[in-house]
């Protein structure tokens, strides 16, 4: 109980814009994902993929006691929780595709199990890149692809975490879909080229 | 490549681009030319972008990854289908939620008959997890527990369907206390625990006779109540085993096999193997070392599978009766010792032996070495409290060890009163002959003393896998209890078993467990009188020892009993010299110190720890070249701050400021926790400087900060600490602060010659000379040798002033 009601008070700090509060609930929430990764993933080997959106509500409910925040705090929790998402996926993502090249160390304690098919492994890994500039360009849209792709959050939460409407998060989506698809083609007609 | 944008440009075609959006297809090539006119390249950036909205909604672009479960509301996860109370589910009426699990909320809900209302629990499945499997294994345990009558077992009552369609069922309501928090709250002792515990483990051998293992066993599911019954909860995760071979007969679903709580989770859990009533026995064992120490068997630092997997499949968790030892945040020996209304001491006892051996077997990594049911663990417990030998003890080497020194321990008292009194002659006979003894025997009995020391050895690191070594920490407990396992194959050759068992000795007294090396001591010591005779120089090693346990203990006249009947018996017995001679220079009778210290480096003239005593020998008769000397050749050799600081102190005496600090610099270096030296530290700086407080300063407030902890540490006003604050003071020239001390100083009525000189310098260096002189006569009425500030240039002018003569 104590633990969750420690996590609970960094959410609150971190919603308020404590930046150090934010650093360390974006740990004890990478933590918790891989641990229940872990645990979800555990004798299903390859029978079952993983459900991002299972993830993040479950680490919510297992951190914090959500009696003692309020809405804003709770929708707070699950912007940070999406751009863990995003980490974790791309990560394991990386790894697999690493692996499957021969090269690259793999990380032991985070055993081989995969999050995604593997015709979805390189799309996960392009969208990150892509995203990264995006980022650039235009954040909000960037942090609506976090959400929704990532975080498996709908459209009406992505609204909650983010602060603005839903319609919003709807025209969003549509633009940043657009753009992602014409610059992830670009870049692999690019690499197409240069190969 | 992208064309260059800018942050403008961009937001422009944000802009427009949502505006085209909007828009029927067919009009929008028009309003694109009419608002990026004379902007081509915003233009083609936002045609570029509705083609590839189109071709990417086509294309299914960015489709949820796999199993998500979008759309969804955030209502569903976020705990907000919690019912409100009045809620009606079936004919069950919500009061409140009492607990939230990892498959759903559990409600306490009443059922009205009449004007009667009956309380229930009632436990409603999450959203989420409404999948056809969980609704299975909730019929699944809904027929489970209606064949399961038992008075400690919380009977099922009722299930079905939520309107919303969440499946749920009822069980007895039970008000309770978590096991754990009922006996720690009525400070249960030992023998009350164990006969609760025994109802629990009765309960669950019920249920095993029924075929059902809970699989989830743990403190929040073992309540009692005010009246203290029992009741077991939630046999949630039970599962239907067969009989002959233990092994599933009902398909169980894997998120039921995962389904777990790491802390009592048994080694075939953690690995995914089948469980059986072994795992219930396991869980048990840890609810049990639970209840009787306080700690449970594992701390995880972290909550990574690897680590919980590590620990609970590969580490041997220490015996209770040492966990009893453990600070654990608020779970410090005295508190657990108090729940249980012992001191930790005895709790160690009552637990040490059968207690533990019960417990440990309940917790073997094999489930088929454990107890092979609930039943037969909470039948070794009845034997226990009926205090008949238990069955889990029966086999293990520590069982018999600990027989051994009991069955000896009378002997020992006497033995050891004994050996004073006896005069030397006849034990050595014995040794002679061993002698004379012929050279193929003697050859013969060397490899069996070596073969059996290969054995033991093996037998005390077989616990470390080496090809782990990061996964296993071998402690000095560790050490202990294996090598007390494995003493008893020694049986054969007793003076290499006795010399075992003083290594042991020795080891425990380092690790604080001094109860336990003074009977390892005396066992050791009945050996070797049985072996050698009661005046044999094989038994000084041994005498040494227990020596050295009284010392530990503070009791100084026994302690020297010990070491001089080690001499007696062995006078080359250097370690015996040596610590007796450290143990008179501590009670201040140097003389005879410094003869056993130089007896005892002149049997062993390499010993550093010799030559350092020496060193102190020296420093404290006042030899300060010899003591100088020596501390340089020690500290060439070895580090060890007290001989830093001394070495200092005679540089000090000298008045060599530079050298005195450079070694007091070092002893803080080595040790930063004596407020002592770093005053004195201070000081040497402070004259080496030219009375500057230039480097001094920072040092005298370090001073200063560890003299106020050490205040605050001994919880009384110690008035030798608060004359050295004075002292700081002074010397930083904060006349108030240093005059508030000497006052405080004076008010506790010292009548200690140094304490009046002490502060007649920390007077005289704040300019109150009057007050200086008036406590520097006190010192000397007191006994300070006139001739002491003399030689001091400070107090020097106390006593060259034209006050000083006049009274």
């Amino acid at each position: 109980m104590k633990k969750e009601n420690d996590v609970t008070q960094v959410l609150i700090a971190a919603s308020q814009g404590n930046t150090r509060a934010s650093e360390q609930l974006w740990s004890i929430v990478y933590n918790e994902l891989r641990r229940i990764a872990h645990r979800q993933l555990m004798g299903e080997r390859d029978r079952r993929l993983l459900s991002t959106t299972g993830l993040v509500h479950e680490a919510y409910l297992r951190l914090v006691d959500d009696i003692q925040i309020s809405w804003q705090d709770r929708s707070h929790f699950f912007g940070i929780a999406s751009r863990v998402m995003r980490r974790v996926i791309v990560d394991n993502a990386r790894r697999h595709c690493a692996q499957k090249r021969g090269g690259g160390l793999v990380d032991e304690s985070f055993d081989e199990e995969r999050f995604l098919p593997d015709d979805r492994m390189q799309e996960v890994l392009d969208l990150d890149e892509a995203l990264s500039r995006l980022t650039e360009l235009n954040p909000r849209w960037s942090q609506v692809v976090e959400c929704r792709y990532f975080g498996g959050l709908t459209e009406e939460e992505t609204a909650e975490a983010l602060a603005v409407s839903v319609r919003t998060v709807e025209r969003d989506w549509v633009k940043a879909r657009a753009w992602l698809f014409s610059h992830m083609r670009g870049e692999k007609q690019d690499r197409m080229m240069n190969v | 490549m992208e064309p260059l944008i800018s942050p403008e440009d961009w937001d422009e075609i944000d802009r427009i681009f949502d505006a085209a959006l909007d828009m029927p297809v067919p009009e929008r090539a028009a309003f694109l030319a009419e608002a990026c006119a004379g902007r081509p390249i915003i233009l083609r950036q936002i045609e570029r972008l509705l083609a590839a909205s189109d071709e990417a909604k086509e294309a299914d672009f960015l489709a949820p990854l796999p199993h998500q479960l979008n759309g969804a509301s955030v209502r569903h996860f976020m705990g907000e289908e919690q019912l409100p109370a009045g809620e009606k589910v079936g004919v069950y009426e919500i009061v409140r939620p009492i607990g939230r699990g990892g498959m759903g909320v559990v409600y306490l809900a009443e059922r009205s008959f009449g004007r009667f209302k009956k309380p229930v629990a009632l436990k409603v499945v999450k959203r989420g997890m409404d999948t056809e499997e969980i609704v299975q294994r909730f019929r699944f345990e809904r027929q489970i527990l209606a064949g399961l009558e038992h008075a400690h077992i919380a009977r099922l009552l009722d299930g079905g369907v939520t309107e919303d369609g969440l499946p749920y069922f009822v069980m007895e309501y039970v008000e309770g206390k978590p096991i754990d928090q009922y006996c720690d709250d009525r400070k249960l002792t030992i023998r009350q625990r164990l006969k609760l515990f025994k109802a629990v483990c009765e309960a669950v051998a019920y249920a095993h006779r029924n075929l059902v293992v809970h699989r989830d066993l743990k403190p929040g599911n073992v309540l009692v109540s005010a009246d203290g019954e029992v009741k077991l909860l939630d046999f949630g995760i039970a599962k239907l085993v067969d009989p002959d071979t233990s092994t599933s007969t009902v398909p169980i679903t894997d998120a039921a096999e995962r389904r777990m709580t790491p802390e009592y989770a048994a080694p075939e859990q953690v690995r995914g193997e089948a469980t059986t009533t072994a795992t219930d026995v396991y869980a048990l064992g840890v609810i049990l070392y639970e209840m009787l120490s306080g700690h449970r068997p594992y701390r995880f630092k972290t909550r990574l599978l690897t680590e919980i997997e590590e620990k609970i499949c590969q580490e041997v968790p220490g015996r209770p009766s040492t966990a009893v030892l453990r600070a654990e945040g608020d779970d410090t020996p005295d508190e657990i010792g108090r729940q249980r209304s012992l001191s930790p001491g005895k709790l160690r006892k009552v637990i040490a032996g059968d207690l533990d051996a019960i417990t440990m077997m309940a917790l073997k990594k094999e489930p088929e070495l454990r107890y092979a049911s609930a039943g037969e663990l909470a039948r070794d417990l009845g034997r226990y409290l009926e205090r008949r030998p238990v069955r889990a003890a029966r086999d293990t080497a520590a069982y018999r060890l600990r027989k051994f020194v009991e069955r000896y321990r009378t002997t020992v008292m006497v033995a050891a009163f004994a050996a004073f009194t006896i005069v030397a002659g006849a034990g050595t006979t014995w040794w002679q002959s061993y002698e004379k003894r012929q050279e193929a025997q003697r050859v013969q009995d060397e490899i069996r003393g070596r073969n059996a020391t290969i054995a033991f050895m093996e037998r005390i690191f077989e616990r470390v896998d080496p090809d782990r070594p990061q996964a296993y920490t071998f402690t000095a407990t560790d050490l202990i209890e294996s090598g007390l396992e494995g003493i008893e194959s020694l049986h054969d050759v007793p003076e290499i078993q006795a010399n075992f068992i003083n290594e042991i000795g020795r080891i425990s007294v380092n690790a604080g467990q001094i109860d336990l090396a003074d009977s390892l001591h005396q066992a050791a010591y009945t050996i070797l009188v049985q072996t050698l005779g009661p005046d044999h120089p094989g038994l000084s090693v041994t005498l040494t020892r227990q020596g050295d346990v009284y010392e530990a203990r503070g009791d100084i006249e026994q302690a020297e009993a010990y070491f001089l009947r080690a001499i007696e018996l062995d006078p080359r017995n250097s370690v015996a010299h040596n610590n007796l001679g450290r143990l008179y220079l501590t009670i201040g009778r140097s003389e005879e110190g410094g003869e056993h210290i130089q007896h005892a480096i002149a049997l062993e003239p390499e010993n550093l720890r010799y030559r350092r005593n020496l060193g102190s020998y020296y420093f404290n008769t006042m030899q300060w070249e010899k003591a100088k000397e020596v501390y340089l050749e020690t500290a060439a050799v070895d580090s060890f701050y007290l001989a830093y600081a001394n070495l200092a102190t005679i540089y000090f005496v000298d008045k060599d400021f530079i050298e005195a600090a450079r070694w007091y610099r070092a002893a803080v270096d080595l040790n930063p926790n004596d407020y002592l030296i770093w005053g004195y530290y201070g000081t040497a700086l402070y004259w080496r400087d030219g009375q500057s407080l230039r480097e001094a300063e920072p040092v005298l407030r370090e001073a200063l900060r560890r003299a106020e902890e050490r205040i605050s540490a001994l919880n009384s006003r110690d008035p030798d600490v608060l004359t050295q604050i004075a002292s700081y003071f002074s010397l930083l020239q904060d006349h108030d602060a240093a005059l508030l001390y000497v006052r405080e100083v004076l008010s506790l009525v010292p009548t200690d010659p140094f304490v009046f000189y002490d502060l007649a310098y920390a007077l005289e260096m704040i300019g109150e000379r009057g007050e200086a002189i008036r406590l520097l006569r006190s010192a000397m009425e007191n006994g300070l040798d006139e001739e002491t500030p003399k030689d001091d240039p400070v107090m020097k002018a106390l006593i060259e002033d034209p006050a000083w003569r006049k009274p």
